[in-house]
């Protein structure tokens, strides 16, 4: 019994170095620091389309929430200047109210990387992505990266006592809502559109 | 055998940690609501209660003035809509009124009051350029029109004339 122990724990240690080994080979910046994303709602969290358009009529013609626009969806997303982030986003087809349904024709969104003091200043600076793409990639601080013209130089990859520059960028969520059935319901319809952040591998 | 178990449960505890506590740090990630308050499409309703009546009699100098705000001869209409709705209103600040029996045009420059009860007195101006403005809580808005007309250089005849108020919710 204590032989067969012995050689389990000796197999077990070797597994973990070789482990270890192999891992240490290999540095993927998308597992580095991710933690210090951190996203924040600047405007309760909502793509509103009564705020471009108060009353919204059964019936009525599409309601287009511009990037310009009152109701837009403003995120900020902190994070290190000196690596790329990954934006996807993830958005229902419809609006929904119980059994009825309005489409969410067009999501669209934006980003501002160029250190806007606020989000008005950051609307005006920013780059729409096209319509259909759920995805973009983007530093964080595009005035930081392109200073020189050259690429920047390969991300700190953290150790102790070392601590990353971040710095802040915008994101507008946007689109288009209906054409409203001339049958919907009266009352408030919602979807969730979720969006995720991440360091570009 | 009881001494191995727990020494195999800590090696892959300590194996899988780091890596599990990578992939929770991985992505960062929240929700925003996307929503719309639908109303029925009820539209608008405009009623018109009483008729303007411009009497040559009253005219001072040739002028007729009727006022919206106080006169019982202004023109009365009434809005029915989505409550607390805001809406708003044109209309054209003037008009020329052919003679239906002859020859010859009066020129009507328009004066509109409105409020959101019966009360014509209390009544506000609305001017002729884009005015928004919010029905009732009993979903009516009240509109009162009058206007000034001048007589001096019209030709006997009788002048019946439209007055076209456009209303869109915003």
């Amino acid at each position: 019994m204590k032989q067969t122990t012995r050689h389990i724990i000796l197999l077990l240690t070797f597994s973990l170095l070789l482990a270890v080994t192999v891992a240490a080979q290999r540095i993927s910046f998308g597992l580095y620091a991710a933690d210090d994303i951190v996203l924040t709602q600047l405007n309760s969290g909502e793509l509103n389309f009564n705020l471009k358009q108060a009353v919204i009529l059964a019936g009525g013609d599409p309601v287009n929430v511009n990037l310009l626009d009152d109701g837009v969806g403003i995120l900020t997303v902190k994070g290190r200047t000196d690596m790329d982030i990954t934006v996807t986003i993830d958005a229902p087809a419809t609006l929904d109210l119980g059994s009825n349904h309005i489409l969410l024709t067009k999501v669209k969104f934006a980003y501002s990387n160029t250190k806007a003091s606020s989000d008005d200043a950051a609307k005006l600076t920013a780059i729409e992505i096209p319509d259909g793409f759920t995805s973009a990639t983007f530093p964080i601080d595009r005035t930081i990266r392109h200073i020189a013209g050259l690429p920047a130089p390969p991300p700190t990859p953290n150790h102790v006592g070392y601590t990353a520059l971040t710095g802040i960028a915008y994101l507008f969520v946007y689109g288009t809502l209906g054409k409203v059935p001339s049958g919907a319901a009266a009352g408030l319809y919602t979807g969730t559109i979720n969006i995720r952040v991440e360091y570009a591998k | 055998m009881n001494v191995l178990k727990p020494i195999q449960y800590l090696f892959f505890i300590l194996l899988a940690f780091p890596f599990l506590t990578m992939m929770a740090q991985n992505k960062t990630s929240v929700s925003i609501t996307a929503q719309a308050t639908v109303i029925d499409n009820s539209g608008i309703e405009l009623v018109t209660i009483k008729n303007m009546d411009i009497d040559v009699g009253m005219a001072i100098d040739g002028k007729i003035y009727v006022s919206a705000k106080r006169d019982a001869s202004a023109a009365m209409m009434m809005l029915k809509g989505k409550a607390n709705a805001k809406f708003r209103v044109t209309f054209p600040p003037m008009v020329k009124i052919a003679n239906s029996t002859g020859t010859g045009t009066l020129t009507l420059y328009y004066e509109m009051y409105g409020y959101q009860s019966d009360n014509q007195g209390a009544s506000e101006p609305i001017d002729a350029v884009e005015r928004n403005l919010q029905i009732s809580s009993d979903s009516k808005y009240y509109f009162w029109v009058g206007g000034r007309v001048d007589t001096n250089n019209a030709r006997p005849g009788n002048y019946n004339g439209e007055f076209t108020l456009q209303i869109e919710y915003i």
